[in-house]
Order: C-alpha cells, then sequence, then structure tokens
C-alpha cells in the first residue's frame, strides 16, 4: 500500500506492506485519533524507526529500541493494556520510545516515561504510561558518559 | 462539575465500585485514597498533560537523512550505537 510520510521533513510516498501497520486501539495521548501507524524501518537507520500516522503525513514519530540505548528496560503492564494489546498469559510486549529531536540532534531526548508498547503478532499498540519513579519523560539520547545511565541503575 | 464538601475520613462513592476518600487536608494539599478495580485507570492528570505535550513537540520535529546518518556514524565518539 501507498502512504505519505515527512520523517524527513518533506513530503516522500512509500510502498509499504500492510504488516508494517500497527493499530492503536486508543491513538495516543495528544492524538487519539490517529488509530493506524506505519512502523517504518531501514536498515541504515536502525536502531531508530518511524511511527507514520496513515491518515496525516505530518503526524510522525521518530521511535527507538530503548534497550538499544539502556540495555535492560522494564515495562510494568496492567491486565486493561494485556487486554488492548490482546497479549496472551505470560506474553511480553515489545517496546518502542518516541525521540524528541530539537535543532541540535546532540540534546535529542527520549521518553522512557511512556513507552509504546507493541504485541507484535496481533499488530495491535500502545503508549502507555508507566507509574514507576524510574524512568524520566526526558532521557537523553546521548550520554556525556557512555559508561553511565542513570536511568539503568 | 458535581462539587460536593467533604471533611477528612469522608468519602464519594462513584458508580457501584469506585470509592474516592479524603484522607487528610493540611494546608493548600489534599491527600486522596482511591479504591478502584484495576480495570479503571487512575492517573495524576498532569501526566497524562505531559505525555500529550512531549508528543506533540516530538511530532514537531525532523531531522534531515543526511542529519540521521550522521549521528549514526560509527566513527564519532558519542554514536547512539556505542551504547
Amino acid at each position: 500500500m501507498e502512504l505519505q510520510t515527512t520523517r524527513f521533513g518533506h513530503i516522500e510516498i512509500l510502498d509499504v506492506s500492510e504488516e508494517s501497520v500497527l493499530e492503536f486501539p486508543h491513538g495516543l495521548p495528544g492524538f487519539e485519533s490517529h488509530k493506524s501507524f506505519a512502523l517504518l524501518e531501514e536498515l541504515k537507520y536502525l536502531p531508530f524507526r518511524w511511527l507514520q500516522s496513515l491518515v496525516d503525513p505530518t503526524v510522525v514519530f521518530l521511535v527507538i529500541d530503548p534497550r538499544s540505548i539502556l540495555g535492560q528496560y522494564e515495562i510494568h503492564v496492567d491486565d486493561l493494556d494485556v487486554e488492548c494489546l490482546e497479549l496472551l498469559d505470560g506474553e511480553d510486549p515489545g517496546a518502542l520510545c518516541i525521540v524528541v529531536m530539537p535543532e541540535d540532534p546532540r540534546s535529542a531526548t527520549i521518553n522512557l516515561k511512556a513507552p509504546i508498547t507493541i504485541n507484535q503478532s496481533r499488530r495491535r499498540a500502545k503508549q502507555v504510561i508507566l507509574t514507576s519513579e524510574r524512568y524520566p519523560l526526558r532521557y537523553p539520547l546521548f550520554q556525556p558518559d557512555q559508561t553511565q545511565h542513570p536511568a539503568a541503575n | 462539575m458535581l462539587v460536593v464538601t467533604r471533611r477528612p475520613g469522608e468519602s464519594v462513592l462513584i458508580g457501584g465500585d469506585v470509592e474516592v476518600f479524603v484522607l487528610a487536608v493540611d494546608g493548600a494539599q489534599v491527600r486522596v485514597g482511591i479504591n478502584a478495580p484495576r480495570a479503571v485507570r487512575v492517573l495524576r492528570r498532569e501526566l497524562l498533560t505531559q505525555v500529550e505535550s512531549e508528543n506533540r513537540r516530538a511530532v514537531g520535529t525532523s531531522l534531515g537523512r543526511d542529519d540521521l546518518s550522521r549521528l549514526l556514524q560509527p566513527d564519532r565518539s558519542r554514536s547512539v550505537r556505542a551504547t
């Protein structure tokens, strides 16, 4: 299927497979009317990917697997999330975190507080808000000292 | 909006299975206790507001193809991949 995206700041038309589409039954906070997003990826840009709204080319999120930054990242999903994602008993969802890229990319941050949880097999997704104080809303993507990840302690 | 006056120790019932207790009042702070089934999500309002505004910030920013490639260069001392 054909898809319009502005992931690089200008309109681009891509041919994507139906399997790349994730359903967000509740939309995302602030974007409640956007229920379907295509997960775009290109090998050379990994671990970055994009979530592109199917209804608005300008609504696109740069996302990253938090485990590629922290190594370890724990998500607690409650019964409501399990139901929304249609997870089976004991099944863990995947996670992607939204990147905020200001003018200077060196000060980019990732939202560890509200990860997008994904059930790959059912292609359903939900942005959840973690109640734990452990993960911040703005975690620096680039650490001054690579050996230290305060949020992972 | 329904407005009710409550004293510490008193509560309000919402539907059949949600009860909101006023536990303590100290100046401008009110301590509230909530009994609700697991299927009812309880969230501090400002947390949802923060996530909404962070999502809007994220959509308002984009990075060109070249800029993103540059960020991912393996020879950068602070490469994403190096983490």
